[in-house]
C-alpha cells in the first residue's frame, strides 16, 4: 500500500488530495484546503502546504509521516496584481458648497442672501436678505428666538446654516418657513458676508435649482464662461436633499482631470499606445490586437505609469527577481465610478469620480518549484516530486467530473487569474493565463461602494444580501422573508446585511440593497464573463469559441453563488454546454489540480506495472 | 395616570420618573424625537425602573414605541413586540442629556425603520 498526496499551490489557496494505492487500486481517502502562505512558488508556501495536509488528514488515522509521496505541480510562472487610480478629481477653491445629505434638514424652499454670524443679526440693518451661520455654541431655542426677533423687526432672513443637528427643532419654532441646512461639520470654513443660496427639498425629493448649472447661473448672475465653471458644483449636488452654494469673488471650482497617461503595449508583432481616458473597452481592444503581449508599460510621470511600476515593483520584491525581468503579460482594464471626498468641501461631501481598475499579470522566470519541493522534503521527511504542468493536471482532474469526455475545455477561475485550457481528441493541450479574477472583483466592489476594508468587500462578494426589516425579520434580496424567534441585535436594525450562514454582517453605507446587488453583479460580470470569453477565445481552435462543445468551470470562484450562472448564460449564446465541475463526483469545482496530480501519477505508474 | 386621547397616544411615548433629573433627560429625548419629525408625548410616572417604564410607554403608544427614563439616569427604548425584559436599546444609569437626545432620535428611527445612530 502507498499513500500519495497531490498538492496544488494556488494564488490564494493550497489544496490537497490524498489517495491510497493498493494492488493497483486507487482510492481517494481525503481532501484538504488552507490559505496559501506567501507568494506561490516561494519557500513560504511550506507552512500552507503542511496546514492543508493536516486539514486533509484530520478525519483519517494517518499522520503526515505516513505519506509515502507528495506530488507538486509545475506552477505557472504568472502572478497577478491589481491597482486602481482615479482619473478625475473635484476641487473647490475660494468658493464653498455644502452638499451633504443630513437626515433631517429643517424647513423647505429656496433662499438667497448674504451670510452673517448669528450674533451680528440683531445689529444688522441693511436692505439685503441674510442667511445666519449658527455654530454649535447655540441652543436651538436661542436660535429660533433670534431669528423670530429679526423677522419681527422686518429683517429679511432667507435661510440658515447650522452646525448642530437642530434643523427641524429650529424650523418648528419659527414664524415663517425658511430652508435650514444642518449638520454642517466645518461651519467655520463657511465664508461670512458672501452671497449664498440655500435650498431644501421636501422629503422624497432632491434639490432642483442648485443641481442645475443654469439654476446657479440665474441665482448669481453668471455669464456663459462662469456657468461652465459651476458645472462640477451642480454635478456634486445632484441627488441631495439640501444644498448651499456660496459665491466668493474669484471663486474657482473645477473638476481637474489628472493626466492619466498612456498605456504602451508591446506585442510580438506590433505595439500599441492607448490613452487611459479612452476607457476600458478601447484598452481591451488594443490588448486583443497586439496579442501575444511581451510587456506593458505606463507613460512615465503619469498615474498609469506609477500604477504599472508599482505592480512590477511589488512582484519583483515578492519573487526576489530583478525589476527589469518583470514583464507584464496581460492586463484587464475596467472602468469604475468611485466616490471621493470633494477637496474643499465643508461637510464631507463626496463626488463620483472616474477611475480605472487594472489587473496585471506578471511573467516571472520559472517559479522555483524544485526548491520548494526540496525544502518541503527536508522539513517533513517525506519524498516530494514535481509531477506535471498545472494546466494538464487541471484537465485530468476536471475529467473526473461525471459526464465529461475529451475534447474538453476548462476555465479555472481563481483569486488572481482566470486560466483556460483545452485538450483535443488527440490529447494535445493548450493553455492560457489572464489577469483579473476574484481579487479584482473584490477591489471593484470595495471601491465602488466605498467600503472600509477588503474583508467586508469580500463578504459582499461571497454572500447574498438581506435587509433587516424589523427586530424579528429580514427580507432576502430575492424577496423572501425569514423570521427569527429572538430579537435581532440593534446594530443591524434596518441595515443591509450580508448573510454569512447564521451571522448577519451589517454593511455600513448609505447604499440601498438594490444598488449593492447591482454593483456586486456588475463587478463579477465585468471581470469573469469578460475574462472567460477572452480566455476561451485564446485556446479555442482557430480562436472560435463556437467550436467548443463542453466547458467545465473549476477553481475557487466557480464556487460562487452566481458567477457560474453568469458564465453559463454567456456561453449559452455560443451553443456551449458549460457548467461547474464536480471533481471526483464529490468535490465540486475545487481540488481539480490536486486530484489531477494523483491521477496522473497513478496513470503512468500503473501502465509501468501492467 | 390621566386619561389620554387617541390623538395624544399617536406618538412616541416617553415615560419618566417624576423627578427633576429624569424630567430633564425626558425633555432631551423629546428633542431627539422632534428633530426626526415625529410626535412625542411625555408622561411622568410615580416610580419604576427604565425597562418597566419603557414597557409601559410602548403599551401606551399607538405607534408601539416607548422610551423609559428613571431617576438614576438609565434610559430604555423598546417596542411592543419585544420581550418585556429585553429592550431594543438600553443606556445604563448616569446617562447625560446628549445620550438622552440620541435615544429619542433612535426611538423615532425605530418607528421609521432607519438604522440607529450610536454616537
Amino acid at each position: 500500500m502507498a499513500l500519495i498526496a497531490g498538492v496544488d499551490i494556488g494564488n490564494s489557496t493550497t489544496e490537497v488530495a490524498i489517495a491510497r494505492i493498493d494492488n493497483s487500486q486507487l482510492e481517494f481517502i481525503a481532501s484538504g484546503i488552507d490559505r496559501t502562505t506567501g507568494v506561490k512558488g516561494t519557500k513560504q508556501n511550506i507552512r500552507g502546504i503542511i496546514n492543508a495536509l493536516t486539514d486533509a488528514l484530520r478525519f483519517t488515522s494517518y499522520d503526515i509521516d505516513d505519506i509515502d509521496l507528495i506530488l507538486l505541480n509545475e506552477a505557472t510562472p504568472v502572478i497577478a496584481d491589481i491597482a486602481m487610480e482615479t482619473i478625475t478629481e473635484t476641487i473647490i477653491t475660494e468658493s464653498t458648497i455644502i452638499g451633504h445629505n443630513p437626515s433631517t434638514p429643517g424647513g423647505i424652499g429656496f433662499g438667497v442672501g448674504k451670510t452673517i454670524y448669528l450674533k451680528d443679526l440683531a445689529a444688522y440693518n441693511g436692505p439685503d436678505a441674510v442667511i445666519p451661520l449658527v455654530d454649535n455654541g447655540y441652543d436651538f431655542a436661542e436660535v429660533a428666538a433670534a431669528i423670530n426677533q429679526a423677522i419681527d423687526q422686518g429683517k429679511p432672513v432667507a435661510g440658515a446654516i447650522i452646525q448642530n443637528d437642530d434643523g427641524v427643532l429650529i424650523s418648528n419654532r419659527l414664524k415663517y418657513i425658511i430652508p435650514i441646512v444642518d449638520e454642517v461639520r466645518f461651519i467655520e470654513k463657511v465664508p461670512v458676508n458672501m452671497q449664498a443660496a440655500v435650498e431644501v427639498a421636501e422629503s422624497g425629493k432632491t434639490v432642483e435649482t442648485l443641481s442645475n448649472p443654469f439654476g446657479i447661473a440665474t441665482v448669481f448672475n453668471l455669464d456663459s464662461e462662469e456657468t461652465k465653471m459651476v458645472v462640477p458644483i451642480a454635478r456634486a449636488l445632484i441627488g441631495n436633499r439640501s444644498a448651499v452654494v456660496i459665491k466668493t469673488p474669484a471663486g474657482d471650482v473645477r473638476a481637474r482631470r489628472i493626466p492619466a497617461g498612456k498605456l504602451q503595449i508591446f506585442g510580438q508583432r506590433h505595439n500599441a499606445s492607448i490613452d487611459i481616458e479612452a476607457g476600458s473597452d478601447e484598452i481591451m481592444t488594443s490588448v486583443e490586437k497586439v496579442r501575444p503581449i511581451l510587456d506593458v508599460r505606463g507613460e512615465a510621470g503619469t498615474n498609469v505609469g506609477g500604477m504599472t511600476e508599482r505592480v512590477r515593483a511589488v512582484m519583483s520584491k515578492l519573487t526576489g527577481q530583478p525589476l527589469e525581468e518583470m514583464t507584464i503579460q496581460d492586463i484587464l482594464a475596467v472602468d469604475m465610478f468611485v466616490p471621493r471626498e470633494v477637496q474643499g468641501g465643508v461637510a464631507g461631501e463626496t463626488a463620483l469620480e472616474n477611475a480605472v481598475g487594472l489587473a496585471a499579470m506578471v511573467k516571472t522566470n520559472r517559479l522555483p518549484m524544485q526548491q520548494v519541493a526540496e525544502e518541503l522534503q527536508k522539513e517533513i521527511g517525506v519524498r516530494v516530486e514535481i509531477e506535471g504542468v498545472e494546466a494538464n493536471m487541471a484537465i485530468i482532474g476536471a475529467l473526473s467530473t461525471p459526464g465529461t469526455a475529451i475534447p474538453l475545455a476548462i476555465v479555472d477561475m481563481g483569486g488572481g487569474s482566470t486560466d483556460a485550457a483545452i485538450i483535443s481528441v488527440s490529447g494535445e493541450t493548450y493553455s492560457t493565463h489572464l489577469a483579473g479574477a476574484g481579487d479584482m472583483t473584490t477591489m471593484l466592489i470595495k471601491s465602488e461602494l466605498d467600503l472600509d476594508n477588503m474583508d467586508i468587500a469580500e463578504d459582499v462578494k461571497r454572500h447574498p444580501l438581506a435587509r433587516v426589516e424589523s427586530m424579528f425579520h429580514i427580507r432576502m434580496e430575492d424577496g423572501s422573508v425569514r423570521f427569527y424567534n429572538d430579537p435581532l441585535p440593534a446594530h443591524v436594525y434596518s441595515r443591509v446585511v450580508v448573510l454569512k450562514g447564521e451571522t448577519l454582517e451589517p454593511i455600513i453605507s448609505h447604499h440601498s440593497m438594490e444598488r449593492i446587488r447591482t454593483v456586486r453583479r456588475e463587478a463579477k460580470r465585468r471581470v469573469f464573463v469578460r475574462n472567460v470569453l477572452r480566455a476561451l477565445r485564446q485556446v479555442a481552435p482557430d480562436g472560435n469559441i463556437r467550436l467548443l462543445d463542453f466547458v467545465v468551470m473549476v477553481g475557487g470562484s466557480a464556487l460562487d453563488f452566481e458567477i457560474p450562472e453568469m458564465v453559463t448564460e454567456a456561453l449559452a449564446e455560443y451553443k456551449i454546454v458549460a457548467g461547474r465541475a464536480n471533481i471526483r463526483g464529490s468535490m465540486g469545482p475545487r481540488n481539480a489540480v490536486a486530484t489531477g496530480l494523483v491521477l496522473s501519477y497513478f496513470g503512468h505508474n500503473n501502465r509501468g506495472k501492467a | 395616570m390621566r386619561d389620554l386621547t387617541a390623538k395624544e397616544t399617536l406618538s412616541i411615548v416617553v415615560c419618566h420618573e417624576d423627578g427633576e433629573s429624569a424630567r430633564q433627560l425626558a425633555e432631551y429625548a423629546s428633542r431627539g424625537i422632534e428633530e426626526e419629525h415625529m410626535p412625542v408625548l411625555l408622561l411622568p410616572v410615580a416610580t419604576g425602573n427604565s425597562i418597566e417604564l419603557a414597557r409601559l410607554a410602548c403599551e401606551t403608544s399607538l405607534l408601539a414605541v416607548g422610551v423609559g427614563i428613571d431617576q438614576q439616569g438609565s434610559i430604555s427604548l423598546t417596542h411592543f413586540q419585544m420581550p418585556a425584559d429585553k429592550p431594543v436599546l438600553h443606556a445604563p444609569s448616569g446617562s447625560d442629556t446628549r445620550k438622552a437626545r440620541l435615544m429619542g432620535g433612535n426611538a423615532a428611527r425605530l418607528y421609521k425603520r432607519i438604522p440607529f445612530i450610536f454616537e
